[in-house]
């Protein structure tokens, strides 16, 4: 009787299994790293190519699919460009008001990053704005911990594994990530948390200090990790209840994850 | 040797294509499981037995390509490539009326039992903490109904190549034998 549930099969599986599991749980020892990084050389120009080309295939079924759109658009733009003409010259002015805030601020002015820019070549298929991996690696001076952004200074997420010529970039959505926050308005110090890859919780604000709806969050560069100054969202909805020892919000990210092309990554 | 070869490529441009290629043409958080098929459709023709070696390479490849934990897709398509194999032995024969039909429903009973396996797993083995609350709420049912949709389209446009794979390299050893 037992040789009929014992079958030759099911005990191939059994064993099967119990040698997966065991290797799960050497995965934080890193004894798979060599072979990982083996197979991740040899399909690097495989992910590069194949990552760029999906890219392009989405932009030219958004092309053809907005050709309906085009003639609206174009008036629209039209008009957008005549107003923005008009707020250059303001915004001159304001530039300058920005300057003069950083330096009392105390905020890394931008131009003294060393960036290292990257291509997007592969990003997290079932976890969205879990990772992300670039094409720049431990060839390019990139090293684990050093933060990535995008455009003019809105945090991505941080180097977390460095190969030969790719790495892999940890996003802010990711639950294991935690960044210290200053609220830019209200000067509230915080920690955004990654929410199970949906979105940002800003937590451990102390309920003495204010939070506004659309306030702008911004590292603080408490713990040296990253630098101060660097953009992280804005503030969606606050959970304010008194019963908890903190405030708590959502933090809508600047960034689509799932968009991403190019990174840039701070070096010093 | 050469039939390895072939074998061990076809995975890994599957693979490439998975990690790749498809984030980006689905950008929603759900791609389609290409691998996931090709472990179905191989162990419904052929059964655990002559099945199981192509699951732990398939897996383990995906593991490492996906930058997960290795070994993690290795026991789950072993374990779907058991469970296709003995329903398609028991319940499901292949070369009857209903084969497109089984087909269908192997793939996603499949597609649920690698959810159900790599989800919680993968959680628990990186932050040893998991919630059964979050795991099992609606936007993870929303996300694992749009995991079978993709993979029964997926299905429908990989059956043909991976099948045609199947019978050149089973082609090919009848004509090594022969000789």
């Amino acid at each position: 009787m037992p040789e009929k549930y014992f079958s030759a099969k099911l005990i191939k599986l059994i064993l099967i299994s119990v040698v997966c599991f065991f290797l799960i749980f050497l995965n934080p020892k890193g004894f798979f790293n060599p072979v990982r990084n083996i197979l991740i050389r040899l399909g690097y120009p495989f992910q590069k190519t194949s990552y760029i080309l999906s890219g392009n295939l989405m932009e030219t079924f958004a092309f053809f699919g907005s050709i309906s759109e085009l003639k609206k658009e174009n008036e629209k733009l039209i008009k957008e460009n005549l107003n923005l003409s008009a707020q250059m010259a303001e915004l001159a002015d304001q530039k300058k008001e920005n300057e003069n805030f950083r330096k009392q601020l105390e905020l890394i002015p931008r131009d003294k990053y060393e960036i290292e820019s990257a291509f997007v070549i592969s990003i997290d298929s079932h976890n969205s704005g879990s990772w992300i991996l670039i094409d720049k690696g431990a060839n390019k001076g990139i090293v684990s911990g050093m933060p990535v952004i995008v455009s003019d200074g809105i945090l991505v997420g941080k180097i977390s594994e460095v190969y030969g010529e790719s790495a892999k970039v940890s996003l802010i959505t990711d639950i294991a990530s935690s960044i210290n926050v200053t609220d830019l308005e209200t000067e509230a110090r915080g920690i955004v948390k990654g929410e199970y890859n949906l979105g940002l919780i800003l937590d451990m604000v102390e309920q003495t200090d204010v939070l506004n709806e659309g306030d702008s969050l911004v590292t603080s560069g408490l713990g040296g990790s990253l630098p101060k100054g660097l953009l992280v969202g804005h503030i969606q909805k606050i959970n304010a209840t008194q019963d908890k020892l903190f405030q708590q919000a959502v933090v809508i990210p600047k960034v689509k994850y799932s968009r991403l092309d190019i990174v840039h990554v701070l070096k010093n | 040797m050469l039939k390895n070869f072939i074998l061990f490529s076809a995975l890994f441009i599957l693979c490439i294509f998975e990690t790749s290629l498809f984030p980006n043409l689905f950008p929603s958080a759900v791609s389609p499981d290409i691998l996931l098929i090709a472990v179905i459709i191989w162990s419904a023709k052929n059964g655990f037995e002559n099945t199981w070696k192509r699951s732990i390479i398939a897996g383990f490849l995906l593991d490492a390509l996906s930058l997960g934990i290795i070994g993690l897709n290795a026991l789950s398509f072993s374990i779907v490539a058991f469970l296709t194999g003995s329903l398609t032995g028991r319940f499901f024969a292949p070369r009857n009326a209903w084969a497109a039909l089984n087909l269908v429903s192997l793939v996603i009973i499949g597609t649920v039992v690698h959810f159900l396996i790599v989800n919680p797993l993968a959680y628990y083995a990186s932050f040893f903490n998991f919630n059964p609350g979050a795991f099992l709420s609606l936007l993870q049912i929303k996300k694992l109904a749009l995991e079978i949709f993709y993979n029964l389209i997926m299905l429908a446009i990989a059956y043909w190549p991976i099948a045609k794979l199947e019978n050149f390299l089973n082609g090919r050893e009848y004509k090594l034998a022969s000789k």
